[in-house]
């Protein structure tokens, strides 16, 4: 990221704190807690999470559908807000950022993947690419534009409108969009939960190389087994809580805490 | 089924609300017109009721002819008078002399002016069983110095019995007259807004120059003998080309003339409000369209679980016919608040519906509540055969429904109406002769529906362009608004052809108002040579009394004077209408193109000038005869001296003064032309004809260049006047792009958070929904722009006969028009961009 890109990601100067992040992480999230409702109907989805990105790394998030994951993604990138808690991303305090902020700063800081829906229908795929940077006004890097294409064979399809695609190429292109602003975290929520094993491994593989290859960071929320495995360190989540790790997680690995999670 | 559609009725009711509000505001358009129309019936209804309540029988001339529909009786000799009153059972007898141009001046020395109704002079009625008017304060007039005026004016210039106050009469100088009293109408203060002066029956005569006519005799009978039985007996002793009626008759005949009058102004305000109700059935048409889209796996859902296709089509048509009578209802009740608006503009106009109270018409109500109702279903239906389409298995699909594509079939079905409906235009304006208004308006109603079907075709190439600089401009929000007003072409299609309607209307009546006044001027500059032109200052209502023609010709300074009248006449049972001029000194005031025969300097009291038009038309040449029946009886033939290229100043019949005056009864002047004398300069001669005016308050004199200024003024307050009427229909259909924006918004609601969630701010969602808005309203604009100006030339070519032959299509008032779309477009944004704003980023993300 260039000097000029982080001016205007973070307009307002970080807020002294308490445990700076030490430099090493890409994100850092601190005593993280979000609550829905009140009284009896009261949820607390994450229940003090404390968690360390490393830069240039491929981490999976796992846990059984209500564990928090979604909402902790939600709460890292930026999408939605803490109920107490910090999170920093690279050295920004994003918790203590306005909405409008919040939203500058995801431009070019933060990359997303979903599971669907990731493409404006009206858009080519060449224009989704770079709808980030044209949304923040900034200059494409055709060098890197290229390579980024290249990377995920899309040369062919750039013309082509989301409804044109399939959704194993719909998914590349939203991983090369979020690839192309070099952001300091990519969030990638099941972002082969609605493919074929086939195109979701083809997909998963080339995140992975993203990372190699670039020194990407990439956090993958998934329940899929096979999906995480792809990651150099899995977090296990129950009920808003982590409960586990795993570095160079196998399948089987990988099974077995969720089995002790009941998912 | 039906409690589906009731409940689906209720989820949906704030979307429904704005198309509903469409149909409120044109259905309260409609009824108030209505309302208004018979309130202003029933008003003089009343009043004819009350002035014509004494009198039994009425004695008039037979009809010469009609004029704008209205029965036209010429006055009988005074000689009949006596006649009358010998006849047995006669009570009573009245001659009455009515004359308009009878102008009060109030003490401040300003005469006193009407919105459009008539200054009246009549003779006071002794009888007090058979008067119309009845004195509120002070005395009947006597003798040649005294006047009773009605008590309105009275009130509102605050005269009293006893104050002397100028009037300035049909002939003759202005004189100086005592007020004996004050009178009214019955409960009313005047006849309607006209202002009245009453004369001594005997003395009267002269001052309003008919000592040898009345008007009409009114009788009054004696106990015993009905009106039917006097009416024969009257009628026995009349000479030919006299006539009695009851006075039953006359008060009917009175209040049908008026109808034919108020009819024409209700017929002009229900054409704009039915329009405006077009345009609202274009918002009805989309809204549905979008509400199937969006509900398209609900009804899905139905069919899946057995709704047959005539069910699916019922409940969509149910949703409408509800929705309809409900906005039916409420813009009937909001139709009467509308009356009581335009009856207010009247009055400010100087129509005075007085103590009338609104009527509401039990028609009124069931035409407005059948009408709304109709143009909602009959809108909703296409969108509901489309529901109908909708195969089971969308309910298993992905919610967004794909925009469809614009079909061949719409193409060829859009360029069919297209086609027709120009044919149908131009029968209308150059071919067929009668019911023009309505084939003209068949045919641009075509037009309208043919370029809106089409329209859908040109919405993703024009707004492409048009999107341009806001793309330059705008980047990625520019770009995502382009894109997303042309991604769905039918509906942007259908919101901007809402607008193109309204639009097409301003652009075309600016056109015609343009070319009217370039005409007008190049006319006034090629025809009229006078150094002033002496007009009255109210141009709607008033009059040049013969007087000021006189006092001017005495002024030495003036070599020249030249007096224009004319009116109608008939040419066989055609009505035309005819232009006197005086041949003595026309040549020194102005100049007609001669293109065979004598110059108009020399045109006889038994001849007529026709213009080349009128020679084609009615195929006669120099020499022929032409029979022309003015307002008294019998036809004159009078001989073709000249024929002359058309103009607007001097019409298509040219008769001497002489004559006109001499067959006609009502005669003051149009406007006097005033050439100075040699050795006078022209600026000093303004000061000079003004002074001899100073008499004749509420004339103004004017040279070329400022008369050609009030001319065109006038021209402007009308085009301003329908321009206010159409806005209805233009703020209609804004509504119908806040809908259109606002319901799109809910659609994308998932698109709209991605792009949140990729950084773009509130502001930037909030300029794209602008920019989105701006682009359709431009492109309704352009549309209508392009229809307008159409119609505007053809109505201009069409005219062409009447004297208008520059086409101006006043492209900078065009051009204006697009701004204050623009600034329109941004107004209706505000809304749909807001709501844009507030999309919640994470509900439109999370994989539901």
């Amino acid at each position: 990221m260039t000097s000029e890109q982080l001016a205007t990601a973070a307009p307002s100067p970080p807020p002294a704190t308490a445990n700076p992040p030490d430099g090493t992480a890409a994100l850092v999230a601190q005593a993280a807690v979000k609550v829905y409702g009140r009284g009896d109907t009261e949820v607390r989805a994450l229940d003090g999470i404390d968690v360390s990105i490393e830069k240039g790394r491929f981490t999976a998030i796992m846990g059984p559908s209500g564990s928090g994951k979604s909402t902790l993604l939600h709460c890292l990138a930026g999408l939605d807000t803490l109920t107490s808690g910090r999170i920093w991303i690279g050295d920004v305090d994003i918790t203590a950022l306005d909405e409008k902020h919040l939203t500058l700063l995801r431009r070019v800081r933060v990359g997303f993947i979903f599971q669907s829906f990731n493409l404006v229908p009206t858009l080519s795929a060449a224009d989704n690419i770079t709808l980030p940077l044209d949304i923040a006004g900034k200059p494409v890097d055709r060098e890197w534009f290229d390579a980024v294409i290249g990377v995920l064979s899309l040369k062919p399809r750039l013309r082509h409108r989301p409804s044109e695609l399939s959704g194993g190429q719909q998914q590349r292109v939203a991983a090369a969009r979020a690839l192309l602003s070099r952001p300091d975290i990519i969030f990638a929520d099941e972002p082969s939960g609605n493919l074929d094993s086939r195109a979701s491994g083809e997909l998963l593989g080339l995140l992975k190389t993203a990372v190699q290859r670039y020194g990407q960071t990439i956090v993958l929320v998934t329940h899929d087994a096979n999906a995480a495995v792809f990651a150099e360190r899995v977090i296990f989540l129950a009920d808003g809580h982590i409960v586990q790790e795993l570095t160079d997680p196998t399948v089987d690995g990988v099974l077995g805490v969720m089995k002790t999670l009941g998912g | 089924m039906v409690k589906a559609t009731l409940q689906g009725l209720l989820a949906h009711k704030l979307r429904l609300a704005l198309a509903a509000l469409a149909v409120v505001l044109g259905v309260a358009f409609v009824s108030g017109t209505i309302v208004l129309g018979d309130t202003v019936n029933k008003t003089f209804t009343d009043l004819f009721n009350t002035t014509t309540a004494g009198i039994d029988v009425a004695v008039r001339g037979a009809s010469t002819g009609s004029a704008q529909g209205i029965p036209q009786h010429p006055p009988v000799p005074a000689s009949v008078l006596p006649t009358v009153q010998a006849v047995s059972g006669v009570k009573e007898a009245f001659g009455d002399v009515e004359r308009i141009g009878t102008t009060i001046v109030d003490q401040q020395g300003k005469a006193v002016t009407t919105g459009g109704a008539p200054t009246i002079g009549l003779l006071w009625n002794p009888y007090p069983d058979m008067a119309a008017l009845h004195l509120k304060a002070g005395s009947p007039p006597q003798g040649d110095s005294q006047v009773v005026i009605d008590a309105k004016t009275a009130t509102n210039h605050g005269i009293n019995p006893g104050d002397r106050i100028e009037i300035i009469l049909p002939v003759g100088p202005p004189r100086t007259f005592t007020v004996s009293g004050v009178a009214g109408f019955g409960t009313q203060d005047n006849l309607a807004g006209a202002t009245i002066s009453a004369f001594d029956p005997q003395a009267g005569r002269a001052i309003l120059g008919s000592e040898t006519e009345y008007e009409s005799i009114f009788v009054k009978a004696d106990s015993g003998v009905s009106a039917e039985q006097l009416k024969t007996r009257v009628a026995a002793v009349l000479p030919a080309g006299v006539e009695a009626v009851t006075g039953q008759s006359l008060a009917q005949e009175q209040t049908d003339a008026v109808k034919t009058l108020t009819n024409v102004l209700s017929t002009f305000l229900l054409v704009f409000a039915l329009i405006a109700l077009f345009v609202g059935s274009f918002i009805i048409l989309n809204t549905f369209s979008i509400l199937v889209a969006q509900r398209q796996r609900e009804l899905a859902l139905l069919r899946a679980m057995g709704a047959t296709r005539g069910q699916v089509l019922r409940s969509v048509v149910l949703e409408a016919t509800i929705t309809g009578l409900i906005a039916s209802m409420v813009g009937v009740a909001f139709g009467i608040l509308i009356a009581k608006g335009l009856e207010a503009l009247l009055n400010a106009i100087g129509l005075d519906l007085g103590s009338t109270p609104l009527q509401v018409a039990w028609t009124t109500v069931v035409i407005g509540l059948v009408l709304g109702t109709l143009v909602t279903v009959v809108a909703s239906l296409a969108p509901a055969w489309r529901a109908t389409r909708v195969a089971p298995v969308e309910a298993l699909r992905e919610a967004v429904p794909p925009p469809t594509a614009v079909t061949t079939r719409r193409v060829s079905v859009g360029l069919g109406i297209l086609v027709a409906g120009i044919v149908i235009l131009c029968l209308g304006l150059f071919v067929v002769s009668s019911s023009q208004l309505l084939v003209t308006g068949i045919g641009a109603l075509a037009t309208f529906v043919g370029v809106a079907v089409l329209a859908a075709i040109l919405v993703p190439p024009v707004v492409e362009f048009l999107g341009w600089p806001v793309r330059r401009l705008r980047g990625a929000p520019g770009k995502l608004a382009s894109e997303n007003a042309r991604r769905n072409p039918r509906r942007t299609a259908a919101t901007a052809s809402a607008l193109m309607i309204g639009v097409g209307l301003v652009a075309c009546f600016t056109v015609v108002a343009a070319s009217l006044k370039d005409s007008i001027s190049s006319t006034i500059d090629r025809t009229v040579t006078a150094d002033y032109i002496v007009t009255p200052e109210n141009q709607g209502a008033g009059f040049v009394p013969l007087g000021v023609a006189q006092a001017l010709r005495a002024n030495s300074s003036i070599a020249a004077v030249s007096e224009i009248s004319g009116g109608n006449f008939h040419y066989g049972n055609e009505g035309d209408q005819a232009i006197a001029i005086e041949p003595a000194t026309i040549d020194r005031t102005a100049v007609a193109e001669i293109q065979q025969g004598a110059p108009l300097a020399s045109l006889g009291d038994d001849a007529v000038a026709i213009s080349e038009d009128a020679a084609k038309n009615h195929t006669i040449k120099v020499g022929d005869a032409v029979p022309m029946q003015f307002f008294r009886p019998g036809v004159r033939s009078q001989r073709v001296a000249t024929i002359f290229a058309r103009n607007p100043l001097f019409g298509d019949y040219v008769v001497t003064l002489n004559t006109w005056r001499a067959q006609n009864v009502d005669v003051q002047d149009f406007a006097v032309l005033v050439k100075g004398a040699p050795g006078v300069a022209v600026a000093d001669l303004r000061g000079k004809v003004e002074s001899t005016l100073k008499s004749f308050p509420g004339m103004k004199v004017q040279n070329n260049a400022e008369y050609k200024k009030s001319q065109a003024n006038q021209i402007d307050i009308l085009l301003n006047l329908i321009n206010v009427l159409v806005v209805f229909a233009i703020v209609i259909a804004l509504l119908g792009v806040v809908n259109t924006v606002a319901l799109s918004i809910v659609e994308r609601t998932r698109e709209l958070g991605l792009v949140r969630a990729l950084g773009m701010t509130r502001g930037q969602m909030r300029s794209m929904v602008r920019w989105e808005t701006v682009l359709i309203t431009i492109f309704g604009t352009l549309l209508g722009l392009a229809v307008g100006l159409f119609f505007g030339v053809a109505l201009v070519k069409a005219f062409a006969s009447l004297g208008v032959n520059t086409v101006n299509i006043a492209i900078g008032q065009q051009i204006s028009y697009v701004v204050i779309a623009f600034l329109a477009g941004l107004l209706a944004a505000i809304f749909p961009a807001r709501r844009a704003a507030k999309t919640d980023m994470l509900r439109a993300i999370v994989t539901e």
